[in-house]
């Protein structure tokens, strides 16, 4: 057998492992939380009611809150569909906002099943969605995990941020998780957790971390142009 | 994890790894090591996952990766090729991880060639399981990046610190040791059946 065919014959015997999912976001496992479970809320301000609902339609109009995201800035695709568990998440999602609009229920802004865009999963697998609202907010949903509300990213806050714990007690208590929706531009975020800085790429305007951090206090987004913009709060 | 549809999150493009760009500031290494790595990470990512057979273990090692590639910035511009570089540190990772492994499962007296990543299909496992039981994981490593991400010998000797001449040896060795332990696997199957 020459050379060229010991190698094909190689490659061939190795070709199923091209099939192996790679590893994704890096996620550090520090010290372990106890802290209460917390959906974060969001930077900005809120946006002004519009009330105007935004239709999925084909040619694609870009979605005012997806403005910015490229990772979901696009028409939906069949992968973007919520699946069962995220979609049960979404209407209980509005169906608190609705309850917590008390006596004007029919201000409540709502999240637009219809609108979402899988934008990346977490390592462990929950697939993480953003979705727009009846008010142009941006809702991020991470099925089986939680779900949050706020402005999308802007050029003062260029990043979401949002944090809770997997399992908040007990032997199987996790690290908190970070997580945020970044504008398009930005490479990575820092933030200091475990006492170091902690700099997390952004991939496809996806950013996590696993671990104890100060990212809603304090965090720098890094821009392809190699400038940075340290947000506080 | 495997079983959902979804969009990876990692980047699959390729980088210009020759590129040779001055960098002067520690800012600008920064930049260049983040940027080598988001459009590495998922190819360098999938190597790990190749070498260790388990995706959590794999993602604990591509964020060391990415840390250690960080720490060791100033070497950036003296490296002819980025993408070998920082192969080489997941490479390390993955040896230093699978060494650790060895000695835990030696405690334990496990025979089995290590955990295996849910969801992969059996011909992933039957590979995989061929090559530990037929390579170290240093030959592993050669082999992997040889023939699934395509360096040459002078980039695996880059990448491994060893002369291009013990690379020439070792991937022979290696490939006639693969070859032949898969015939007799196929010889075995054949007999059972």
């Amino acid at each position: 057998m020459t050379l060229l065919e010991e190698e094909a014959q190689l490659r061939e015997l190795l070709a199923p492992l091209d099939r192996v999912e790679s590893a994704t976001l890096p996620v550090r496992k520090r010290h372990r939380s106890r802290r209460p479970a917390l959906v974060a809320g969001f930077l900005a301000a809120a946006f002004l009611a519009t009330g105007a609902a935004i239709a999925d339609v084909n040619p694609f109009t870009s979605i005012a809150a997806f403005v910015g995201i490229g990772a979901a800035d696009h028409a939906q695709t069949p992968q973007d569909v919520l699946d069962p568990t995220a979609a049960a998440l979404v209407q209980k999602f509005n169906d608190g906002l609705t309850r917590a609009h008390g006596m004007f229920p029919g201000l409540a802004p709502q999240v637009l099943a219809d609108t979402a865009r899988l934008v990346g999963h977490l390592p462990d697998g929950h697939n993480i969605y953003v979705l727009s609202t009846t008010t142009d907010e941006l809702c991020i949903v991470i099925d089986q995990m939680g779900a949050s509300l706020g402005a999308p990213p802007s050029p003062s806050e260029p990043t979401t941020i949002g944090s809770f714990d997997k399992v908040v007690n007990g032997p199987n208590a996790t690290p908190p998780i970070s997580w945020g929706i970044a504008k398009d531009g930005i490479t990575a975020v820092s933030f200091m957790g475990g006492g170091n800085e902690q700099i997390v790429p952004v991939v496809n305007n996806v950013w996590a971390y696993e671990g104890e951090n100060n990212s809603l206090q304090s965090i720098t987004v890094h821009y392809a142009d190699g400038t940075t913009q340290t947000i506080t709060h | 994890m495997s079983n959902r549809a979804g969009r990876a999150l990692a980047v699959a493009s390729s980088v210009n790894s020759s590129s040779s760009t001055r960098l002067e500031s520690d800012a600008e290494l920064k930049d260049a090591v983040e940027e080598l790595f988001v459009h590495c990470q998922g190819r360098v990512g999938r190597y790990l996952v190749q070498m260790v057979g388990d995706r959590a273990l794999a993602e604990d090692l591509l964020q060391d990766s990415f840390h250690d590639a960080l720490r060791s910035r100033t070497q950036l511009p003296q490296v002819r090729n980025r993408e070998a570089w920082l192969y080489g540190i997941a490479r390390n990772r993955a040896l230093q991880a699978l060494r650790k492994r060895r000695r835990f499962d030696r405690v334990l007296g496990r025979l089995s060639g290590g955990p295996t990543t849910s969801g992969d299909d059996a011909e992933i496992v039957a590979v995989r399981d061929l090559l530990v039981r037929t390579l170290s994981p240093e030959d592993r490593a050669l082999v992997l990046l040889r023939y699934l991400h395509d360096f040459d010998t002078n980039e695996l000797a880059e990448i491994s610190g060893l002369t291009a001449e013990a690379i020439w040896q070792r991937l022979s060795r290696a490939r006639t040791r693969l070859i032949h332990a898969a015939r007799l696997h196929d010889d075995n199957e054949g007999e059972q059946r």
